[in-house]
């Protein structure tokens, strides 16, 4: 639950940060940006909207035979991402809910461009990859859009897993998962010095979008279609290291006391149980993450992904039957048992 | 401390209590006179306190209750699956029945107020399917698909009733819609994917469910107080309306049945004229203005890329087409919410 605007604006009064004759006034400037901020579920019909137009535009393109060959299209895309940048940074747009889905349409247009004209001017991944990358990062920064940033972060991801894949690195499709389970907790911790920083509008959305992007490929690693076989003990681990380290930092002084000691006590026999289902920690750690940022909708993330997560390990065929209810059992009756001993300990 | 500050009076703003303090609030200050870096960097730290340890325990309380319920739960259902063939009948039988009564009488003893009471009666509803499944497995019964998931709709309807709880309400909704999902394609013998009427069927069904929830809602808001339910309710009828609309207009000759696009209609006066003037959540326009952008654009397809030569104007015009219909929807909704 967020404390009203004016309490905030009257205590920066008293703090001498603000003028209190002002607060009437601020308070309206802050009742309107937060008026402007789009719920999820519109969110969700721009983007979906964007890509379906971008689809029938890039069909066009090709259809018309406007697109260059070779690095030509990725030059093409390049100037078409500029443009779309530019136009969404325009005064015009920001009063025009066409030009912003205009701008939007345009940015995946570029994106696809870009991909096709390295993959087939270059016929190089690694370079292809880079380069997707790099314009990721800078979307990210740069392309004032929640919706492109969240995808542009996703993008960044995959990006990430294909270069994990093409140099062969061990346990590559877990390494690329846990920059991002990185990336994102550390955006989450410390998001309010960043939206003090220098790109406040993107901490939201690329928060939310590398979250997705790790549990979507710890999801994917379930169904290995890549046939890595990961093992999920390198995820595993790291994330009970994170969700310790997140636990200890939030325990402060308390973490000697009874209680302290049996957190972080349950979180390291948590992570030995779920070893081979690191899905359970990721969840953990996402909860934590949402509930200390204040963020409904990570909380719901995480509830949605645990029981998607649950009912694809029951059908993975990596772990015996047997061994999938030993461990769901042990760390079922450890958390109630913890519960237990809690609420007895007041 | 309120007598010394001019009073808050913007006309077109909310009272200022409303406002919250949400990150978008606190960055429109960025940048305005008087309003420091400083300031903002504050006024963010206050926004987005911490929780402190009695948030914490509460959190960790809830957390620690679901989601060890929700694990042991999957270890029982992995181990019976293991043991499943080893198991004799009488033994199948009861411990499934064992598990249900328990999770009951545990319901009762804690009392549907609680959390925990909520929880075991979620638990015994679940498992009611897979109970009555393995009694018709034992004793082969011979009863179609759709006889069971009707009679665990039945089975559980007064622990809905005494529940109050909305995920109940949607279990017992998924339990419908799969019911007629199933006796369509059994007793009627066509596939109900690729039958209009079926899809009619079901949003006059899930729409008097949805009149009958927003009826209880207003008269009694604990009884469905999470308006969630009320809008997958009203989804599945924009959806199931949206689908015979689709079919009419990529019908041959565009013969299908026009009925489709009637229902649609009349869900989206349904959502503008009754229930926006007095609700002000965003969910229902916005679902209603997606399922008539699909249809619009269906119905654009069908003229620009199947009845028109011009093939590459067409895909062109489709892009600019879905453009326009995104934008000017997010526009109204966000005027709508502006207003609201």
């Amino acid at each position: 639950m967020r404390p009203p605007l004016v309490r905030v604006l009257r205590r920066l009064g008293r703090e001498g940060l603000v003028d209190l004759e002002a607060v009437s006034g601020l308070l309206a400037v802050g009742d309107q940006g937060e008026r402007h901020s789009a719920p999820w579920f519109v969110r969700l019909l721009v983007g979906f909207g964007a890509w379906v137009a971008s689809g029938f535009l890039v069909a066009f393109l090709f259809m018309v035979d406007l697109v260059p060959e070779d690095l030509g299209a990725a030059l093409f895309g390049a100037f078409v991402l500029v443009g779309a940048g530019a136009l969404r940074r325009s005064p015009a747009a920001e009063g025009s809910d066409f030009l912003q889905q205009s701008a939007l349409a345009g940015w995946l247009v570029g994106q696809l461009m870009v991909v096709f004209g390295m993959a087939e001017g270059t016929d190089s991944p690694p370079v292809t990859a880079g380069v997707v990358l790099l314009v990721q990062v800078a979307s990210m920064a740069f392309f004032a859009d929640a919706v492109a940033r969240f995808l542009a972060s996703g993008f960044a991801v995959a990006s990430v897993l294909a270069l994990m894949l093409h140099w062969k690195v061990p346990q590559g499709d877990e390494v690329a998962f846990l920059l991002s389970a990185l990336g994102a907790g550390l955006i989450w911790w410390h998001r309010p010095a960043l939206l003090a920083g220098r790109f406040p509008q993107a901490v939201n959305p690329v928060g939310y979008g590398l979250v997705f992007s790790a549990l979507a490929l710890l999801a994917l690693a379930l169904a290995d279609p890549l046939e890595q076989h990961p093992s999920g003990i390198l995820a595993s681990t790291a994330l009970s290291a994170g969700v310790l380290l997140m636990a200890w930092c939030l325990l402060g002084e308390r973490r000697r006391s009874g209680p302290g000691l049996a957190v972080l006590g349950l979180v390291l026999l948590l992570g030995l149980a779920t070893s081979s289902a690191p899905g359970v920690m990721a969840a953990v750690g996402t909860l934590v993450l949402g509930f200390r940022a204040g963020e409904r909708g990570l909380l719901a993330l995480a509830w949605s992904f645990l029981l998607f997560f649950l009912a694809a390990f029951y059908y993975n065929l990596e772990v015996p039957l047997l061994e999938k209810s030993g461990l769901l059992l042990a760390s079922g009756a450890l958390l109630l048992g913890l519960r237990a001993l809690l609420r007895r300990c007041g | 401390m309120m007598e010394e500050e001019p009073e808050y009076d913007a006309s077109q703003s909310r009272e200022a209590d409303l406002v919250p303090a949400t990150p978008e609030a606190i960055l429109a200050l960025r940048g305005h006179a008087g309003v420091s870096p400083e300031a903002v960097r504050r006024a963010l730290e206050l926004a987005l306190p911490t929780p402190g340890p009695e948030a914490w325990t509460h959190f960790l309380d809830r957390t620690l209750l679901f989601l060890g319920g929700l694990l042991a739960t999957s270890g029982v259902v992995c181990f019976f699956a293991f043991n499943w063939q080893a198991l004799g009948r009488l033994a199948r039988l009861g411990l499934v029945e064992a598990a249900v009564l328990l999770a009951a009488l545990g319901s009762w003893r804690l009392g549907p107020e609680r959390l925990a009471g909520q929880v075991l009666l979620t638990v015994a509803a679940a498992l009611t399917g897979p109970l009555l499944g393995v009694y018709g497995q034992i004793y082969q019964t011979g009863a179609d698909a759709w006889n069971l998931f009707l009679a665990w709709g039945l089975l559980i309807l007064p622990w809905v009733l005494v529940g109050r709880n909305p995920v109940l309400w949607l279990l017992l909704l998924g339990l419908g819609n799969l019911t007629a999902w199933l006796a369509w394609d059994q007793l009627a013998g066509t596939d109900p994917w690729d039958s209009a009427s079926f899809y009619l069927w079901m949003c006059s069904a899930n729409s008097l469910v949805w009149l009958a929830g927003e009826t209880m809602r207003r008269r009694n808001p604990g009884a469905l107080a999470r308006s969630w339910v009320i809008r997958v309710l009203a989804a599945l009828c924009l959806f199931y309306a949206a689908v015979p609309s689709w079919m009419a207009l990529l019908e041959s000759r565009f013969e299908g049945p026009w009925l489709g696009p009637v229902f649609l209609a009349a869900l989206l006066v349904a959502i503008f004229r009754l229930l926006r003037p007095r609700d002000p959540d965003l969910f229902l326009p916005a679902a209603g203005l997606a399922a008539a952008i699909s249809v619009v654009t269906v119905a654009a397809s069908r003229i620009l890329l199947e009845e028109s030569e011009a093939e590459e104007a067409g895909i062109l015009l489709m892009g600019v087409l879905v453009l326009a219909q995104v934008a000017g929807a997010a526009a109204w909704l966000r005027r709508a919410g502006r207003s609201s």
